[in-house]
């Protein structure tokens, strides 16, 4: 038991010092979610009210390719380079190790995304109220699209078809985190309580917290067997 | 003597936002001239200690 | 006489001087002794001009009729919109000279300007967003320079992406270059739309302050220019220096230069 937790600060820390040697790499996803937040307004219009109507969806939406973005590289580096098979064979269950390197892939690829998110709420003009419930969503939402799409992205490793085929496979899956995340903002917004919705929130991020690593697990055995 | 300074820092009410903008002035100045001088020290000594 | 095998890297190259006087200090280690000489004097005007003009422009010039107090900000404002402007040309023009002549210090420069000229974007935008609050009411507002200089902003990050993502340094220059060349090329192009997009849904428009600036508010716009204009040069040719040494680390010239200084 001991040895098979031991192996959870030493991979997390593995993955934290890679991300720390290519530091550029991290800046991509913020990059992208505020450019896609940019691109809205210019298709939309400059219209403050219609901007601010649009906005917990632009929002949520510009996050969810922003993670969709960033999902092969889960897996993909460690596949280029042997370490999977490496995590494949460790006596620590895979699933928790899985559930590891999500945890990790969060943090530099989803946590970022939270905090830029009140800047982009601000740009397109959500009061003070929604800006918070929009971060707090986000807070919630994203490590569940993480999660989400661990299953995708071990599916997909060395196969054709690529990024697309990611996107077709897990955009799917982010719908319930979507609808119910735009819809806390949007509540607020609209002066209703946006807590049951964030509620719901937490109850997808429970699940998948549980169920994906599992699902990745055996996903990955499948791929690489 | 101070009030006359607490007014001016003021800035009529809107004392926040002007000296944000100079703190981000300052901030960007500080940050990139510490950076910069670390980054030669370290090329500096990456020379001093590569072995000829 | 007898043969050298090797020539110091910094002697005078065999031949006539070359008639253009800027082209001596297309070699690296007189390139370092330029910027060793220049540095100081550029640190020492950066900081009493800005200093002047902050005094200036914090203090001395009048409250405006319209603004009041909060107008001051321009005083930032405004040098960093210039200086992340002419910073992504410059990057462009040092990229293209690059690609032409094959020189490895055009390139070492225009990778220089690339942190300089972000900050100063950003902090053009941080500035823009203070100083709308309080005049129009929102911390953003979609006109057209505004969106244009976020845009300039996300053509920085992505050269900066771009040359930390290529490994081989050789190979990320010449990429950054095309970069910023296709993205100068591209940025009156951009900035038309951009204006043509608000002016088409009638956006709001920030009314650029009238020539009507009273004189100690223009002496205090001028010394924060050029205070911050100098700052921008001299950090631009202490990374374009350090970036250099970084280069060049095997090379006789840095030795000889490490050792002279122990």
């Amino acid at each position: 038991m001991a040895a098979a937790l031991s192996a959870v600060p030493a991979l997390l820390r593995r993955e934290l010092l890679l991300a720390a040697r290519r530091r550029g790499e991290l800046l991509t996803p913020p990059c992208f979610f505020a450019l896609v937040a940019a691109l809205f307004p210019l298709g939309l219009g400059p219209e403050p009210a219609l901007l601010r109507a649009a906005a917990p969806g632009v929002l949520w939406v510009a996050a969810l390719l922003a993670t969709l973005l960033a999902l092969p590289r889960l897996f993909a580096p460690d596949q280029a380079d042997g370490t999977l098979e490496q995590l494949l064979l460790a006596p620590s269950p895979l699933a928790l190790l899985v559930a590891v390197k999500v945890a990790a892939h969060w943090l530099l690829c989803g946590l970022p995304l939270v905090l830029l998110a009140p800047l982009l709420a601000l740009q397109y003009g959500l009061p003070a109220g929604a800006v918070a419930v929009a971060a707090a969503a986000l807070l919630l939402g994203t490590p569940a699209l993480s999660l989400l799409g661990t299953l995708g992205a071990a599916l997909t490793l060395g196969a054709r078809g690529g990024h697309a085929l990611l996107a077709v496979l897990v955009l799917p899956l982010f719908v319930p985190v979507l609808v119910f995340g735009a819809g806390a903002v949007d509540a607020q917004l609209q002066g209703l309580d946006p807590a049951p919705h964030l509620k719901l929130l937490g109850a997808v991020l429970a699940a998948a917290g549980v169920l994906a690593p599992w699902g990745g697990a055996a996903a990955l055995r499948l791929t690489l067997d | 003597m101070s009030g006359g300074w607490l007014t001016w820092a003021a800035m009529g009410g809107h004392g926040g936002y002007v000296w944000a903008s100079v703190g981000a002035l300052a901030v960007l100045v500080g940050g990139e001239v510490v950076a910069l001088r670390r980054r030669h020290r370290r090329a500096l000594h990456d020379i001093a200690r590569r072995p000829s | 006489m007898a043969a050298r095998t090797v020539t110091p890297l910094d002697a005078a190259p065999p031949g006539p001087p070359p008639r253009l006087g800027w082209t001596r200090f297309s070699s690296p280690p007189r390139f370092h002794a330029l910027c060793t000489r220049l540095l100081p004097v550029l640190w020492t005007l950066a900081a009493l001009l800005s200093l002047a003009g902050l005094v200036l422009g914090l203090g001395v010039a009048p409250t405006d009729a319209q603004q009041g107090e909060v107008y001051r900000i321009l005083f930032v404002h405004v040098p960093a919109a210039w200086i992340g402007m002419v910073c992504y040309l410059a990057m462009a023009f040092w990229g293209g000279i690059g690609l032409a002549f094959n020189t490895r210090l055009a390139f070492l420069v225009m990778r220089a300007l690339a942190p300089t000229g972000a900050a100063f974007t950003a902090l053009c935008l941080w500035s823009g967003a203070l100083w709308g609050q309080p005049t129009w009411g929102t911390w953003w507002v979609w006109d057209a320079r505004l969106t244009s200089m976020l845009l300039l902003l996300f053509l920085y990050a992505g050269f900066l992406a771009l040359v930390s993502a290529i490994d081989d340094p050789r190979r990320a220059d010449r990429a950054g270059a095309v970069l910023a060349l296709g993205g100068a090329v591209n940025v009156p192009v951009i900035y038309g739309s951009v204006l043509w997009w608000n002016t088409l849904h009638q956006g709001a428009s920030i009314t650029p302050r009238g020539a009507s600036m009273a004189a100690p508010m223009l002496w205090a716009l001028l010394a924060c220019s050029l205070g911050l204009w100098a700052y921008a040069a001299a950090a631009v040719l202490s990374r374009a220096r350090t970036l250099a040494l970084e280069r060049e680390r095997g090379a006789e010239w840095v030795r000889r230069l490490a050792e002279a200084k122990r």
